[in-house]
């Protein structure tokens, strides 16, 4: 049984026009994933192909005047936007994709200390040792968030999302733009790591090659659809291996390989 | 003719230098790369080159002239996230035309459609957006472009076929380009040349 | 669920903008025969005849209140267009002016918000000279820091925005970003705030001629009739004190819904609820 599987998942907006006119959009139509104990799946697509939307579909953080269709299944048990309470946080870590869900008036060592467990001297030492590992200075803990710069801050999103004994999925949104590499490398390392004990994981970004050092498996979303579902090892040199035309459209214009040529 | 800059230092704090001593010369035509770590300063550098922002040391010369404060800038930066470059009230043909009115060939370049002018921001995907804030940044009197990380947020179908846009009009108008980007891999396929900010961070 | 809310506020907002057109419509129909005194009509109790009673020198209360709100209305519209324009001013010229503008200008707002209201307008009334004049001038220059400080803080907010940053860098005017992009950006807090205003200035006025400050007794006033009707309560005669202070109490309500309901419409976070 997968961890967690999402079947058909569509999500609409209700909202108001002019007056009391209403209409209803859809960005989310059909998208579908699975993600074993374990295994690292990676979500690529355009920006506005509803990447993010999928993750807070599932964390059930989606603004009050969504419509969600389709079904969200974790270890087999269907949740919703109630019954995901009993797991956010606990057996499903979320690390968010914008700098804005940082408290803007509290020193980020406070805000990353709210969320461990233990007593004070404890936590101290956990949000230390947290920031040590994703490469952050211990200074650094006495800025506020818009003292950091892009990356820094991706970082320390990364140390509040609170992964603990407990954890057994994470769903990390957009973890790695703006980051260099040897900051990008620590957290794809993480992830890896993760990963490793049995936690499965939820990538997604549209940087693909960074993607593909860690992923096992690459689900292709485009315009709300999974257009590709594919091993992350046929993404090869030319892209050959790659039978979804847009996939291989995506794999072929990177900086890396065609770039402008491909267009 | 050129974008001079001489022994560029910048602090938000007294003696605590972001960087210093920074000095780059990007010629008319030419097309410079910077890049380093998250944190040493790349968004602060764009920001004093495009003169958003004071340096606390040292000077921007534009076409041997000094920088100046008022009027229209020849130098012009493109921003990482364009859904907050525009206006969130206006529709995009006002944000579009706000300093300008750019021809319709400017437009097909970069694959902006009727129908997106009539539309609000919040209506349009990033990489669209970025395609309205290229062009107005393209304004006829502009002489240098800064891209600070302009497609870091997009998808690489969006931003091959943005830089193919803009990398057209560079070389058709002869602008100087600065690329200013965490992607090795960009840089390499666009610039002459690269410089590494992190040499000169003082942190 | 989703859309009742709206429509709840939406019904609430007709009912209060309907309640204001009925009580100006009224104050231009009625005729000013009702404010003349008529001995064989003293102290009638709420009849078909006169519906609000009448007072001791034989007064329509029913006019006596629609005129009396007809005055508090302008009062009130006066005010605050007057009390909005300052804070306006004062907000713009302290987010865009520099620190040290910026520094005096909250310095005054906490100095105006530091006195306590109602001694202040009695003062300035009495230094401009009584009359409805007083009244106006009183309750505009004392309304104004609260929503100055809010002005500010919104301008402050916006004017690091990166599309007005681009703006001035393509060489646009202060005044130009000031009209085309601060302005339209801050209305609907300025619109808000000037509804808001309402009820507050409608209140002081009330309280400022029940105290006997301002107008003459003979002109209608809220604050006046009531003044007036405490003197008779204790003979039982309670239509005087009831009608006229129940319509004050509405019609500051109705504005305070007005305003409550375009902040709940405007604000993207409760537009849904």
């Amino acid at each position: 049984m997968p961890l967690l599987q999402v079947n058909n998942l569509s999500v609409s907006f209700d909202q108001y026009g002019r007056g009391l006119e209403r209409f209803v959009t859809t960005p989310i139509r059909s998208l579908s994933i699975e993600i074993g104990k374990g295994e690292i799946l990676a979500v690529v697509g355009a920006s506005g192909s509803g990447k993010s939307l999928l993750a807070h579909a599932i964390m059930g953080i989606l603004p009050a005047n969504a419509i969600v269709g389709g079904e969200i299944k974790f270890k087999g048990n269907l949740i919703d936007e109630r019954s995901i309470k009993k797991y956010r946080g606990k057996q499903i870590a979320f690390i968010p994709q914008s700098v804005n869900y940082l408290d803007p008036s509290m020193k980020v060592k406070n805000q990353v200390r709210i969320g461990l467990p233990g007593i004070k001297s404890e936590r101290i030492e956990k949000q230390e040792h947290l920031f040590e590992k994703f490469g952050l200075k211990k200074s650094d803990g006495d800025l506020y968030p818009f003292e950091l710069s892009g990356g820094m801050m991706r970082r320390v999103l990364f140390t509040t999302s609170m992964i603990s004994p407990d954890t057994e999925l994470v769903i990390a949104d957009e973890p790695t733009p703006g980051i260099h590499r040897s900051a990008l490398d620590l957290v794809l390392n993480q992830l890896k790591t993760i990963a490793d004990s049995g936690i499965g994981v939820m990538l997604i970004t549209h940087d693909i090659i960074s993607a593909l050092k860690i992923a096992d498996r690459v689900s292709v979303f485009k315009d709300g659809c999974t257009v590709d579902d594919i091993p992350a090892s046929f993404f090869s040199a030319d892209g050959e291996s790659l039978e979804n035309e847009y996939t291989r459209m995506l794999w072929k214009s990177l900086p890396e390989h065609s770039f402008m040529e491909a267009i | 003719m050129s974008l001079k800059v001489n022994n560029l230092g910048f602090c938000y704090r007294p003696e605590s230098w972001v960087f210093r001593n920074v000095s780059i010369e990007v010629p008319k035509g030419g097309r410079i790369g910077i890049y380093g770590n998250s944190g040493c300063g790349k968004t602060t550098l764009a920001k004093i080159l495009a003169s958003f922002i004071s340096p606390k040391e040292g000077e921007v010369v534009v076409d041997g002239e000094n920088q100046k404060r008022e009027g229209f800038q020849p130098v012009q930066l493109i921003f990482q996230h364009p859904e907050k470059t525009m206006n969130p009230l206006w529709r995009m043909k006002d944000s579009l035309c706000e300093s300008y009115v750019p021809e319709k060939s400017l437009l097909d370049a970069f694959g902006i459609r009727d129908e997106w002018m009539e539309r609000y921001p919040i209506e349009l995907s990033g990489g669209e957006l970025q395609r309205f804030s290229i062009v107005r940044a393209l304004h006829p009197e502009t002489k240098y472009i800064i891209a600070d990380e302009m497609t870091t947020m997009l998808d690489a179908i969006t931003q091959a076929s943005i830089w193919k846009g803009l990398l057209e009009i560079v070389k058709e108008r002869n602008l100087g380009l600065i690329v200013i980007s965490h992607e090795m891999a960009i840089i390499d396929k666009i610039c002459d040349s690269c410089l590494n900010l992190e040499d000169y961070c003082h942190a | 669920m989703k859309i009742d809310a709206r429509k709840k506020v939406i019904a609430s907002l007709v009912f209060s903008v309907l309640f204001i057109g009925l009580i100006i419509v009224l104050s231009f129909t009625i005729g000013e025969k009702g404010l003349e005194t008529d001995h064989t009509m003293k102290n009638h109790s709420p009849s078909l005849l006169a519906l609000f009673g009448t007072d001791s020198l034989g007064r329509d209360m029913l006019t006596r209140t629609v005129k009396g709100l007809k005055f508090s209305l302008y009062v009130g519209i006066v005010g605050s267009t007057l009390g909005v324009l300052i804070a306006l001013f004062l907000g713009i010229l302290a987010a865009v002016g520099g620190v040290y503008v910026d520094r005096v200008v909250m310095w005054f707002v906490d100095m105006f918000i530091g006195m306590p209201h109602l001694v202040f307008m009695i003062l300035v009334s009495f230094a401009v000279g009584r009359g409805a004049m007083g009244v106006i001038v009183a309750t505009a220059v004392t309304h104004w820091p609260a929503l100055a400080r809010v002005v500010r803080n919104e301008v402050m907010a916006i004017k690091k925005a990166e599309y007005i940053l681009i703006s001035k860098n393509t060489g646009k005017s202060r005044w130009f970003i000031v009209r085309k992009h601060i302005l339209p950006a801050i209305f609907p807090q300025i619109f808000i705030g000037f509804v808001l205003l309402f009820p507050h200035v409608i209140l002081h006025e009330a309280s400022m001629t029940f105290l006997g400050f301002g107008l003459s007794a003979q002109q209608p006033s809220i604050g006046i009739i009531l003044s007036e009707a405490t003197k008779h309560i204790s003979l039982g005669n309670w239509w005087p004190v009831v009608f006229p202070g129940l319509a004050l109490i509405i019609l500051v309500k109705c504005f305070d819904n007005i305003g409550s309901s375009l902040r709940i419409l405007n604000n993207p976070q409760t537009r849904y609820l």
